[in-house]
């Protein structure tokens, strides 16, 4: 049954991002074309300056309206009217949140990568040049591996983070008469609960590590071990997060759902 | 045999006690109506029913367990509310029901639909809501169910489309299955009712066979229900 939620899912958050990538890819061009006439003709540097700005702030928006989307798009589906389908089709609600995580996960990073790709596209045209390819190749090659594949890891362990926390306040708060205002407390408790479990955890951590002290003094400073070290313990800790809120959702709205 | 059985359940909001004590049997092959004024707890004995809702105390079980995954295989559930995604064709939501229920008949849909003149293209975010709520009782009439639970499936329209809402649940309810009709609108419905449930403040008043009632009291259950619940 997942993999027939998941179509609906991935169906539904297409309907209004596609559009919303096209839209910005034609953005993208418009803004290199404006900047090429700019180069040649004094006249289009106005409109050249205001389109980038437009430009800056569309590139930024995307992945951030996707989020915001995808946390209507739970509520809307499993809290409010159509929920009344949903949390009666013969499916566990262990596939309803499964679904709906996988589903906006993809679409965010994926507005993730097109957000980096159209600004090439705004800055460079369709066309790269393969020098340029070739220099970011050779940047991506100066830094260690293992902390480049630790940084893509802890940005997608914190993109699907952010998103389970908010859908255990929409959980918590879906309990009470006026669950908008429950959903929003119940989410600032849940980031400020684990920030300080966050800090609690990792100062003692980092108080009885040699290493770490050694790094504080200076004379072991470009030490990329000790950092993906600590990278790689903020991404256990992010991951234990992720599940508990993840199986405090599922819990839930399993055994206290209250759909008004 | 009984289907479904509520047992000394309660559910409270708050402080507000919505369902006290309900003892209830609920047996396969009848029409019931579910009969009570405005916030008696009609629709919280349905939500229950349908895993909507947890009770406070006490339990519900359907065919001897739990309401899951499994009762859900088997009721067809057609909520007081539009639960439809505006988003979709008449086609999408079809394939919908097809993918997520076994017992879904498309073809009956299908017909059903062409009677009300709808064409599959149609899409639900142009319909009136008197069409939304007729295509969401077609998809619900179209699945081959043990339990068919209508909660106020004619508040909203016109005298004219009642008719034609009961004849649709009549004519398509799968033989052998149990009706669970919730409403206050007693009059259009009465005709078609085995067993008669009258709730009030969240108490169950009254459960008896329609017939016997008329036998009994000499009056129809609309006059009766007007007597029981006078303000």
């Amino acid at each position: 049954m997942l993999s027939k939620l998941l179509k609906y899912d991935f169906k539904s958050l297409s309907k209004i991002s596609i559009p919303v990538y096209l839209v910005s890819l034609l953005l993208a061009l418009l803004t290199r074309v404006i900047n090429m006439l700019a180069d040649k003709f004094h006249v289009f540097s106005v409109p050249s300056g205001f389109i980038s700005g437009i430009f800056v702030v569309v590139l930024i928006a995307i992945p951030i309206a996707t989020f915001i989307f995808t946390i209507l798009k739970f509520y809307q589906n499993l809290i409010k009217d159509e929920g009344y389908l949903m949390h009666t089709l013969p499916v566990s609600k262990n596939s309803l949140i499964l679904s709906k995580t996988i589903s906006s996960t993809v679409f965010i990073v994926i507005s993730f990568i097109f957000s980096i790709l159209f600004l090439f596209v705004g800055v460079y045209g369709i066309w790269f040049d393969s020098k340029l390819l070739s220099l970011i190749w050779d940047l991506f090659k100066q830094v260690d591996t293992v902390f480049i594949i630790l940084i893509m890891l802890s940005i997608l362990i914190s993109v699907i983070f952010n998103q389970v926390m908010i859908y255990a306040s929409i959980a918590l708060g879906q309990k009470h008469n006026n669950k908008v205002m429950y959903s929003v407390i119940y989410g600032v408790v849940l980031y400020n609960v684990t920030q300080i479990l966050s800090v609690v955890i990792l100062l003692p951590v980092m108080f009885l590590d040699p290493n770490y002290q050694k790094y504080i003094n200076g004379t072991s400073i470009s030490d990329f071990g000790l950092i993906n070290g600590y990278l790689l313990f903020a991404l256990f800790l992010s991951i234990l997060f992720t599940v508990a809120y993840y199986v405090l959702t599922v819990k839930v709205l399993d055994k206290k759902l209250n759909l008004g | 045999m009984e289907f479904i059985e509520f047992k000394n359940l309660s559910k409270n909001f708050g402080p507000k006690e919505a369902l006290k004590n309900i003892n209830l049997k609920i047996e396969k092959g009848k029409i019931y109506g579910l009969l009570g004024p405005n916030g008696s707890g009609k629709t919280t004995m349905i939500k229950i029913i349908n895993d909507l809702l947890q009770p406070t105390s006490g339990e519900i079980l359907i065919n001897g367990r739990e309401p899951g995954i499994e009762s859900k295989k088997i009721i067809s559930f057609l909520p007081e509310r539009t639960y439809l995604n505006m988003n979709m064709k008449v086609s999408e939501l079809i394939q919908f029901f097809k993918d997520f229920y076994e017992d879904f008949d498309e073809k009956k849909a299908i017909q059903l639909l062409h009677k009300l003149k709808i064409k599959e293209t149609d899409q639900l975010k142009n319909m009136s809501k008197g069409t939304k709520e007729k295509v969401q009782l077609v998809m619900v009439m179209s699945r081959k169910a043990d339990l068919y639970i209508l909660d106020e499936p004619i508040g909203g329209v016109d005298p004219a489309s009642r008719d034609y809402i009961l004849e649709t649940i009549l004519t398509n309810f799968n033989e052998g299955s149990s009706i669970l009709i919730s409403t206050h609108l007693i009059s259009d419905i009465e005709k078609i009712l085995d067993q008669v449930i009258f709730i009030n403040q969240g108490k169950i008043v009254l459960n008896e066979d329609a017939d016997t009632i008329r036998k009994k009291k000499k009056t129809t259950i609309d006059k009766l229900f007007r007597e029981e619940f006078k303000c």
